[in-house]
């Protein structure tokens, strides 16, 4: 008999498993019910800033004002606008964002520190980009949807919306002051959807536009040459690079530059469309137009093509993915990079052991032009870094609701655990680590120590992850010299650079057909340049790109942006 | 003791009749075997829940226009339209043959090597170095293929690879590998059978531990060479695996190895390298389209079978031997 009770126990234990495995929804459906069925109350609320069990007061944002532009000097909104969460009430809080690993990490003190400031638990998920994709749309379509992600691609957002699997934004919004100074009109109307509704909360970029191409200065020098103005100066420098061996070891070990997108698009080396034209959707003279229809991407692709079959190109250049191309960077070996203004000077100076004369071997280089005058402009700026998604099953539940919304909005800019959730864990949980000066312009100077990420993730050396839900570099300054003076000044310098209109921000365009199309082109651009197909071929091209789903986008585009199509 | 002889001319008596056992019913059986069956219940469940229920749910999705948060049940029925958006995509042509071509040159370059590679340990006389050479050969399938993707990197990477760094050497120019359609597949099926070659010589060996070795001593008795004891011997003995290990792997046809193949392609090689898997990836997962990826699935599924039963009826006309 002992047997047969073994076997009925092993039984039940699988089915109740599998039970449990299919049918998150009602899983979840339980846990949401912690805010009122099972709402064990911790008594002190931890002395936060919400309302302790008093009668819960109504969102701080009554009536949604979208600023037109970014506040000119952020401020941290009063505590006393949370008060309308009852921190004597505890949850269960599933989140979700893009971020650098996917590993988790085994001690995550932000986590802690995020549980016992708000009276939660935390289920916390960061992967990559592409993953989170996959796996969100997983979660939704098996029923377990965690209850937020911050997610940075909006066709997958849309998708998910368009299933009616998403709270419309406007209903988190109100509880979220801090989040709602940064939705500006432009914001709002990027994640606002046919039906006057929100996708979800946008939320502003890591990097304040300061992306640029930089160039080798004593190669310059060495070379005798000035910044390159045009292609054919930029062409003249390429070739300077790998014929007169500037790094001096003899070898024939230095090159222009690679693309660095691990094989899958053009990465490092896209801005180079801009010389040519406008490099996305745009409207010239009330005509809908795309670089594909006006010789911008042919003649990008020519320039490529030109640099390659003069073997200017560094090895791998489009295979290697972005980390690895590091090791030819910073090592000498590479001539023009696209990089953030700072990070370029922080890690050269590292990887040259902290040497003062590193931090000046790059500078930006202005938006470059074509040989007929196009150009110079570098890509269009300004557009949101993602949005905050929340999960529909939250309208059930309004007080889980308010305690996502309540964190959430705590980490962002400049309130008061945004830097205690940054670079792996900030001085309210590293006191010894690291130091926050605010200055009266907004601005702040964010202070980390080397050691720093030893204590904090030694397990992945990185201390992004819970930072991408408000991070910014926007309004970070630094004060160290040599990297921190000349990274901020490289950052000013570039985003006063001109730039393209933006006209991505008013399109909301088919995402399978958008993504389908991105594929098309990636694998028939390389193939141009490769030689396996000739530009002879190119208006075959194009057609073949109307046929892919190109003219869909034209007519969805044009009806838009109200312009008449090409 | 004395033993009663049966005298001649004696008549026979039958033997008294023994009661044959009555044929006993399916539930008689259980019931009297009860505990045993309880303890396999467990299994049954784990079979019926996770193995058999999920295919009669990929039959219901793949004739479904399955929306997220619907359910599969509550779905609209849409009859053939996810097959139809799969036959009519453009690329599916391409996807299809490249499927095909993969898994047959999988089947062609991976199939036999582990068979002469398992005949030969099979052969060698020191146990000690036959051990070592096992374990060696075993080792590369516990690799993910991330790690192998990385290994065949640092051997084949035009910048610092092994084999461009030989190339130079020897006076050629560098070659980009990884950017030429005509090295991915090589690349793919080198890679993959450096991987599984030790791990798939265990089903034969495991077949040759039944061969009886008095048949290889009279072989040698009678003047056989190696050659001619594995042609005689060896090869007639694990034929029957054998026939199993391609039938199976016959199932697989439109299984081209999706998992190795997204670490290893990139947009250059796109065309020779996309296959089902990778398609269904794109389509299915990427963009929220889970209803054409099942339909894919099943169509897969199917031709799979097709195959199964396919090449276990040539292998039982032709061979005798068949897997049932």
């Amino acid at each position: 008999m002992a047997f047969a009770a073994m076997a009925v126990v092993l039984a039940s234990v699988t089915a109740m498993s599998a039970c449990s495995d299919n049918s998150g929804n009602g899983g979840n459906a339980g846990s949401a019910g912690n805010g009122d069925g099972n709402a064990a109350a911790t008594g002190d609320g931890n002395g936060n800033n919400g309302n302790n069990g008093a009668e819960a007061a109504g969102p701080p944002v009554t009536e949604l004002n979208f600023p037109d532009a970014f506040p000119q000097v952020p401020k941290a909104v009063d505590k006393a606008s949370y008060a309308y969460d009852d921190m004597s009430k505890s949850y269960d809080l599933d989140v979700m964002l893009a971020g650098s690993f996917n590993q988790p990490v085994p001690e995550d003190k932000v986590k802690e520190y995020l549980e016992q400031k708000f009276n939660v638990k935390l289920k916390f998920t960061s992967m990559n980009g592409d993953d989170l994709k996959n796996s969100v749309s997983v979660r939704y379509a098996s029923g377990d949807e965690p209850d937020m992600v911050m997610m940075p691609d909006k066709n997958v957002a849309l998708s998910l919306y368009n299933a009616g699997q998403l709270l419309d934004g406007k209903e988190v919004l109100p509880y979220m002051p801090q989040a709602m100074a940064y939705v500006t009109k432009d914001f709002a109307k990027w994640a606002t959807t046919k039906d006057d509704q929100l996708i979800g909360v946008p939320r502003y970029g890591v990097f304040p536009d300061n992306w640029a191409y930089f160039i080798r200065q004593d190669w310059l020098k060495a070379f005798g040459m000035s910044m390159p103005t045009t292609e054919d100066e930029l062409f003249a420098y390429a070739k300077a690079v790998v014929e007169q061996d500037p790094n001096k070891n003899g070898k024939a070990d230095t090159w222009l530059m690679g693309a660095a997108g691990a094989g899958n698009a053009w990465s490092m080396m896209d801005a180079l469309k801009t010389m040519y034209g406008h490099p996305s959707w745009n409207v010239q003279d009330g005509k809908l137009n795309h670089p594909m229809l006006d010789g911008t991407t042919e003649n990008f692709l020519k320039f490529v093509k030109k640099l390659y079959d003069n073997k200017l190109l560094a090895p791998d250049w489009y295979t290697i993915g972005w980390e690895p191309f590091k090791a030819y960077t910073l090592n000498d070996q590479i001539g023009l990079v696209w990089y953030p203004g700072w990070n370029i000077v922080q890690e050269q100076y590292d990887a040259k052991k902290k040497d003062p004369a590193a931090a000046t071997l790059w500078e930006p280089l202005d938006p470059l032009k074509s040989n007929d005058g196009k150009g110079g402009m570098y890509g269009p700026g300004g557009s949101p870094g993602g949005m905050f998604i929340f999960s529909k099953k939250l309208k059930d539940d309004p007080g889980k609701m308010k305690r996502l919304a309540h964190m959430l909005d705590t980490m962002i800019y400049p309130n008061e655990n945004y830097w205690a959730v940054s670079q792996g864990g900030g001085p309210e949980i590293f006191p010894d680590d690291s130091t926050v000066k605010l200055n009266d312009d907004g601005t702040n100077v964010f202070f980390i120590k080397d050691s720093h990420i030893q204590k904090a993730k030694p397990e992945y050396q990185s201390l992004a992850d819970w930072q991408f839900f408000g991070y910014t570099l926007i309004w970070q300054v630094y004060d160290d010299e040599p990297v921190g003076v000349t990274g901020s000044k490289f950052n000013q310098q570039i985003i006063a650079m001109p730039r393209y209109k933006n006209f991505d921000m008013n399109l909301t365009l088919d995402g399978p057909t958008s993504q389908k199309l991105t594929d098309f082109q990636n694998k028939n651009e390389i193939s141009f340049v490769l030689g396996k197909r000739s530009f002879d071929d190119w208006d075959a091209y194009v057609e073949e790109w109307k046929k892919a789903g190109g003219q869909k986008l034209i007519d969805d585009a044009a009806a838009q942006l109200g312009a008449a199509k090409p | 003791m004395a033993h009663s002889i049966p005298r001649p001319g004696a008549s026979r008596r039958p033997a008294p009749a023994v009661a044959a056992p009555a044929r006993r019913g399916l539930w008689q059986r259980i019931a009297e075997h009860r505990i045993l069956y309880l303890m396999f219940l467990p299994v049954i469940a784990y079979y019926v829940i996770f193995r058999y229920w999920p295919i009669v749910l990929a039959w219901i999705v793949a004739f479904k226009d399955l929306q997220l948060g619907s359910g599969v049940f509550s779905s609209e029925w849409v009859g053939f339209a996810n097959f139809r958006v799969m036959f009519e995509d453009p690329e599916i042509v391409n996807v299809l043959r490249n499927t095909v071509e993969i898994s047959v040159l999988r089947i062609v370059v991976g199939f036999f090597p582990p068979i002469v590679l398992a005949i030969m340990f099979h052969d060698l006389a020191s146990r000690r170095l036959k051990k070592w050479l096992q374990s060696a050969v075993y080792i590369p399938h516990f690799f993910s293929w991330v790690i192998v993707y990385g290994i065949v990197f640092a051997f084949f990477s035009t910048g610092t690879g092994f084999v461009n760094n030989v190339l130079e050497w020897l006076g050629y120019a560098r070659f980009e590998f990884f950017l030429s359609e005509s090295w991915f597949r090589p690349l793919l099926l080198g890679s993959a059978l450096w991987k599984e070659i030790g791990w798939s010589t265990i089903i034969y060996l495991a077949a040759l531990t039944t061969v009886d070795p008095q048949l290889y001593e009279a072989a040698t008795m009678d003047g056989a060479g190696p050659i001619r004891r594995i042609a005689a011997i060896t090869l007639p003995s694990i034929l029957p695996v054998i026939t199993f290990v391609l039938c199976i792997n016959l199932g697989s046809i439109l299984f081209a190895g999706g998992e190795q193949i997204l670490l290893f392609y990139n947009k250059a090689v796109l065309d020779s390298a996309d296959v089902i898997e990778t398609w269904v990836y794109r389509e299915g997962l990427s963009r929220l389209q889970f209803s054409i990826g099942t339909a894919v699935g099943v169509f897969q599924s199917i031709i799979g079978m097709v195959f199964i039963l396919g090449s276990n009826f040539l292998a039982k006309k032709y061979t005798g031997r068949g897997i049932w």
